[in-house]
C-alpha cells in the first residue's frame, strides 16, 4: 500500500484522463459510499421500549 | 476551484478501492480509485471548471452534456461532504450545580478507587450493572469521583467536580458512552486527548493480540464473545472498544458483556450461573438483560493489543454457517457509522493508516462449535 501523500501532487489532470479512458470515466459517477462516525461516544442505543426515561 | 473541499486524506484499502477523508465534515468516502482520481482533479485549485470539462470534451471525445454532467455530480457529491453535521451532544448552557449524590458506590480497578454519586436509582440503571463486578465497600477516599444526574430534564455528566457532557434523555446512550471513554481514560492513566476511536465493536483476545467484531444491533456481537469466552479467550471489550493513539492498541473496557432476553437460552449450557445472574428490565417495553462478568480477574491481565482482524458477525438460526475474506469495504461501512472517530487530522490519518493492515472477514453461522473453530484457526493463524 502507498502512504498517505496529498492528492494534489499525485497526478496531472490531464495524465489521469488519458489513463483513464472515455468508458472509465462514464461509468465511474456513482460508485462511491459516504461513511459519516458518529460526532460523540455512545454505547448501543436502547432497543425499542427500552429506555428507562420513557 | 475551492481549495477547501478538497480530500485532506487518501488511502488506498484494497487494489481497487480507496478511502478519503473529508476535513470538514470529518466524513469518510470510500469509492474506484479512478473515481478518486476525477474528483482530486476536479479539485485542483489551479484550474477552472470550464477547463475541466473541455479536456473531458478534448481528451476523450465526450459531448458537452456528459462532461457537464460528470462536473454537476462530483459538485453536488464534494458539496455534501463538506456540510458541518450537528453534534449528538448538546452544548452546556447554564452550568448547573453537582447535586449532593444520594447514592454512592466505590469501585475498584486495576488499584484504583473510582468513586460515584447517582442522583437516583434510575441513574444508577444506566451506569451500575455493567461494572457491578467491581463494586466495592463505599470508600470516602477516591482516585476518581464521578457524579451522573438530571437537570431540568438533561443528563449531566461530572468528573472531579467538573461538567463534562450533557445529554436529552433520549441519549442517555451517549452519556454511557462517555462515561465508558473517561473510565477508561482513569483506569489506564492516558490523555483523554489522545483517543483516536471508540468503535461500536466487542473485542476478544487470547492474551496476545485481539480480534474485533462488528455488526448491526441484534446480531450476536455479545452472545459470540460470551461464548468465545467460555472457551478461553478473553473479552477486551464488549460494546464499546477503544482506540489509543500512543501504542494504536485497543484497550481493555472492563464492563461486563450485556446479553439480551433472546440468548439466555443459548448460553445456558457454555456460562454457569447464567439463570442466577440478576436479570435488569428497562423501558416501557420491560426489555430484559443480564450482565455476565469477565471470568478472568482484570488485575491479572495485559491492558492493551493490537488487533490486526476484524470479523462482520452475523448469527441466522436458518443459515448454513459459513466464514470467508471480504473486501475491507464491506467491514468499513458497518464499523465507521456505528463508531466514534476523532475529527482531528492526525487522528484520522492514524486512523487510516491503522485500516491499511486490517484483515477484514465475514462470519454468518447458526452453529456455535463452528463459529468458535473459526475464532481459534483465526487467533492460530494469526
Amino acid at each position: 500500500m502507498k502512504n498517505i501523500n496529498n492528492p494534489q501532487d499525485q497526478i496531472t489532470r490531464k495524465e489521469a484522463i488519458k489513463k483513464m479512458g472515455k468508458y472509465a470515466a462514464l461509468t465511474a459517477i456513482g460508485t462511491f459510499i459516504i461513511l459519516n462516525p458518529k460526532k460523540a461516544q455512545a454505547s448501543s442505543p436502547p432497543d425499542p421500549g427500552g429506555n428507562p426515561f420513557d | 476551484m475551492n481549495t477547501k473541499v478538497i480530500p485532506k486524506l487518501v488511502q488506498n484499502i484494497d487494489e481497487d478501492n480507496v478511502i478519503l477523508w473529508f476535513e470538514k465534515s470529518n466524513n469518510y468516502v470510500i469509492t474506484s480509485k479512478i473515481q478518486s482520481d476525477l474528483i482530486t482533479l476536479y479539485m485542483n485549485p489551479d484550474e477552472s471548471r470550464d477547463s475541466f470539462v473541455h479536456y473531458l470534451y478534448e481528451n476523450m471525445g465526450m459531448s458537452n452534456n456528459d462532461a457537464n454532467a460528470i462536473c454537476n455530480d462530483i459538485e453536488l457529491f464534494v458539496g455534501n461532504l463538506n456540510i458541518s453535521s450537528d453534534d449528538d451532544t448538546q452544548a452546556i448552557a447554564d452550568t448547573p450545580n453537582i447535586p449532593d449524590g444520594n447514592i454512592r458506590n466505590s469501585y475498584a480497578f486495576y488499584g484504583k478507587t473510582i468513586n460515584i454519586n447517582y442522583e437516583s436509582e434510575l441513574i444508577k440503571s444506566l451506569i451500575h450493572p455493567q461494572i457491578v463486578h467491581h463494586n466495592i465497600t463505599p470508600s470516602n477516599e477516591c482516585d476518581v469521583l464521578f457524579d451522573v444526574f438530571k437537570s431540568n430534564n438533561d443528563l449531566y455528566l461530572a468528573k472531579n467536580g467538573n461538567i463534562v457532557g450533557s445529554y436529552k434523555t433520549e441519549s442517555f446512550h451517549f452519556l454511557q458512552g462517555r462515561f465508558a471513554l473517561e473510565l477508561t481514560n482513569s483506569i489506564h492513566s492516558t490523555k483523554i486527548d489522545n483517543w483516536i476511536a471508540t468503535f461500536h465493536a466487542s473485542t476478544i483476545s487470547n492474551g496476545k493480540e485481539a480480534v474485533m467484531i462488528i455488526g448491526d444491533s441484534g446480531n450476536g456481537k455479545s452472545t459470540l464473545s460470551v461464548l468465545l469466552m467460555a472457551h478461553g479467550f478473553d473479552i477486551l471489550c464488549d460494546d464499546f472498544t477503544p482506540l489509543y493513539e500512543d501504542n494504536m492498541e485497543l484497550h481493555r473496557y472492563p464492563a461486563a458483556t450485556s446479553i439480551k432476553k433472546g440468548a439466555f437460552d443459548a448460553l445456558k449450557q457454555y456460562v454457569e450461573n447464567i439463570d442466577k445472574l440478576k436479570t435488569h428490565t428497562s423501558g416501557p417495553k420491560k426489555v430484559n438483560i443480564k450482565y455476565v462478568p469477565p471470568i478472568l480477574s482484570y488485575d491479572d491481565l495485559q491492558s492493551s493489543f493490537p488487533c490486526k482482524n476484524i470479523v462482520y458477525v452475523k448469527f441466522d438460526a436458518n443459515a448454513k454457517s459459513s466464514f470467508k475474506p471480504v473486501s475491507p469495504d464491506k467491514i468499513l461501512q458497518t464499523l465507521i457509522p456505528d463508531s466514534w472517530v476523532s475529527p482531528k487530522e492526525k487522528h484520522a490519518l492514524k486512523f487510516m493508516n491503522w485500516l491499511k493492515d486490517i484483515n477484514s472477514f465475514e462470519l454468518r453461522y447458526s452453529d456455535n462449535d463452528f463459529a468458535i473453530s473459526k475464532f481459534e484457526s483465526l487467533f492460530k493463524d494469526s
